[in-house]
């Protein structure tokens, strides 16, 4: 070797050997030059990389092929459902469109933390299960507060029982003795893998039960949850606020590999009722119209003045009730397989970050709605008041 | 006097099959069960070390598989400290145990929920595990005693300038334990790198002569060679201190503190923030290992691998 001259880059001699070596191949000489050797790691110099902008691509034919298309439900058989809800107003209308259904068999109810306490929503859970004779479903509590930010509740909107001031009829109906997470796995393994699962409150239960037992997201055939925006929020500028009161556990649902549907704020401006189309249904007697449905008409009266000049103003559109609606009539909503993150902190904490233009190179993990045929979702609601009529 | 029942919660790793070769050793611990959990390396390397350790040294102890990964964020595996199979160095026959069926949280909860005293965890990896169990079953932190886990840094760190490695992978779950109101030990890297094993003490070992102690002395063989790979010529060994607290707490010195954890810091995530001067305000929830008398420490190790005389290497 010859006498060896000071260089600024003391590893540039070794990586110009490797290369002769061959053991550099593919790689440009810049890239060598400006790696950094290993014995020089914790030297204070600020290394600057300079990362190429990410193309844009066309996603429909970058993506993998869904993991889940309408021809996989079987139109002759019950869908075998768990519903996971904070009940909550538009929950409880959530409950009330399924069981209206023949579509699905609610095996089981789960009640976590959110628009009210966790000592409300599985109270009010209970009952609305009592009131509506479902007498084999579970009905199990969960999760009392968010994995990791501190709670945050609704009660402007639900009031301080969760249902607007409504005391539910007493039932003796019980809660079942194994947390919500037991029964998810209990049921889903029961189902062999045709269990749909629909999340209408923030996504606590469902993250502890895919964190207690991994083997869950095989089993659940498909997600459908009420959360996100892919505009504004509702309780913060970008925060809708399922997503918003437990942001960890969304991320982790989100990031489970479960194939899921996200029903969020915009869909359901899309997807809404006039006012003469609710009058019209209020009107149309059923069995729950004493006890549920007039009592809300009025409540809807008092919001109707808060929500004026708003986008919200004339439309009747209780999202928990969209959710469900979007698995009723799988033609409600059209939908595109997108990738979906969750911010965790700082202003942005609660946003459902959508890439559109594959921007962070993800794989598409959830189907995002794109457009609505409103008036499906209106007949929903009239069928529902016929079929309580009978 | 009654055995200390204890669970402990690892991912061998070189110093934590010499942490579980202790532990089974102790007359002072009854070690219900072992759980495991994707750290040192992954979750399929890291449950091939501990049964073949397991059945090494002639121990029946029931196994539990647990989380592959942190509660949200990617697993990062340390080969370049514990090897491509993350118990590098030894050759040792392979298993013929297999873990039990149960999934390590529901398993701990069998566990704590049988047992007619409060249990000691000693978790020696990322509290994923840990965690996931609180989350799940909230009302079992009455029957956990004490948690003395390896882990955390109160002054320095190993993985990052101010975070150990256990807590740096997953934050999440160290902030959900150290936030969970049940008394923790904290044996971070505080204490163990004065837990500093000498050239000369894995010769001692090694004439120990049986199975066990010479496993123990080939880990070291390797454990050490990363170490000197670095310029640290004597070893420190961190998972068997927050074994040894359990079996003797009087070789440590502790103080109590609060820490709490750094969920989302640029330079910091991870970090176990500890409060010396009480600026915070906050009330004290951890009693954070400072220090350890070494020789007593290394005292311990070979009279706990005595117990394994007549197995022959």
């Amino acid at each position: 070797m010859g006498k060896r001259r000071a260089t600024r880059f003391p590893g540039k001699r070794r990586l110009r050997r490797e290369r002769k070596a061959g053991k550099a191949k593919g790689q440009d000489s810049l890239n060598i030059l400006m790696q950094r050797p290993s014995w020089s790691a914790g030297r204070a110099c600020r290394r600057i990389s300079v990362k190429e902008e990410a193309p844009y691509t066309d996603l429909q034919n970058k993506a993998d092929k869904p993991p889940f298309e309408r021809s996989m439900i079987d139109l002759e058989k019950k869908i075998p459902l768990i519903i996971d809800t904070d009940p909550g107003v538009d929950d409880a209308f959530c409950m009330l469109l399924a069981n209206s259904s023949d579509r699905v068999e609610i095996r089981a109810i789960t009640a976590v933390a959110g628009n009210v306490p966790l000592c409300h929503t599985k109270e009010n859970a209970r009952r609305l299960a009592g009131m509506m004779g479902l007498r084999g479903t579970r009905v199990a509590a969960g999760a009392e507060k968010p994995l990791i930010v501190p709670q945050e509740t609704a009660e402007m909107a639900h009031g301080k029982n969760g249902m607007g001031g409504l005391e539910l009829p007493e039932t003796d109906k019980e809660l079942d003795l194994l947390p919500a997470w037991d029964v998810i796995y209990e049921e889903c393994k029961k189902a062999e893998g045709e269990m749909q699962i629909v999340a209408v409150g923030p996504l606590t239960n469902i993250a502890i039960a895919l964190l207690k037992y991994p083997e869950l997201k095989g089993l659940i055939k498909h997600l459908t949850i009420m959360g996100g925006a892919q505009t504004t929020g509702n309780h913060s500028p970008y925060g809708e606020f399922n997503v918003w009161a437990d942001p960890h556990a969304a991320e982790i649902v989100f990031q489970a590999g479960v194939p899921m549907t996200m029903i969020d704020l915009d869909a359901c401006h899309m997807s809404y009722l006039t006012d003469e189309e609710y009058d019209t249904f209020v009107g149309m007697k059923n069995r729950y119209s004493e006890n549920f449905f007039e009592f809300m008409a009025k409540r809807e009266e008092e919001r109707k003045s808060r929500m004026a000049g708003t986008p919200f103003a004339g439309k009747h559109s209780p999202p928990d009730a969209v959710t469900i609606a979007a698995l009723l009539d799988e033609d409600l909503f059209t939908y595109e397989w997108l990738p979906v993150s969750v911010e965790t902190h700082g202003p942005c904490m609660g946003r459902t970050v959508v890439d559109y233009r594959n921007r962070e190179g993800k794989t598409p993990n959830c189907r995002v709605v794109r457009g609505a045929d409103r008036q499906r979702f209106v007949n929903l609601f009239y069928k529902m008041a016929e079929v309580y009529a009978k | 006097m009654e055995k200390i029942p204890v669970i402990i919660d690892c991912d061998p790793g070189h110093d934590d099959a010499i942490a579980l070769t202790m532990a089974l050793a102790s007359e002072k611990l009854e070690v219900l069960g072992v759980t495991l959990v994707g750290g040192n390396q992954t979750l399929e390397k890291i449950t091939k070390n501990c049964l073949t350790v397991l059945d090494y040294i002639g121990k029946e102890v029931p196994v539990a598989v647990g989380a592959e990964g942190p509660i949200r964020r990617e697993l990062t595996v340390a080969a370049n400290v514990h090897g491509e199979s993350g118990l590098d160095g030894p050759t040792l026959p392979p298993p013929h145990s297999k873990p039990v069926s149960t999934h390590a949280v529901e398993f701990m909860r069998r566990l704590i929920e049988g047992c007619d005293r409060p249990v000691t965890l000693i978790p020696l990896g990322p509290l994923t595990n840990i965690a996931t169990l609180f989350l799940a079953h909230p009302e079992l932190k009455a029957k956990v005693s004490r948690i003395s886990l390896m882990g955390g840094a109160a002054l320095s760190g190993n993985r990052t300038p101010t975070t150990e490695f256990n807590t740096w992978q997953d934050p999440e779950a160290t902030h959900l334990v150290f936030s969970s109101g049940i008394p923790i030990t904290m044996c971070g890297i505080d204490i163990t790198h004065k837990a500093l094993i000498r050239d000369s003490d894995i010769a001692d070992f090694r004439a120990i002569g049986n199975r066990a102690a010479v496993m123990v002395a080939d880990l070291l063989d390797f454990f050490s060679s990363y170490y000197k790979s670095i310029g640290v010529n004597e070893t420190p060994l961190h998972d068997p201190v927050a074994v040894a607290w359990v079996i003797e707490p009087s070789i440590c010195r502790t103080e109590r503190l609060n820490v709490s954890v750094d969920l989302d810091g640029e330079h910091t995530v991870g970090c176990t923030v500890t409060d010396f001067r009480g600026v915070t305000g906050k009330e004290p929830n951890c009693d954070v290992g400072l220090d350890i008398d070494r020789e007593a420490f290394v005292g311990l190790i070979k009279e706990l691998l005595h117990h394994y005389d007549g197995q022959v290497a």
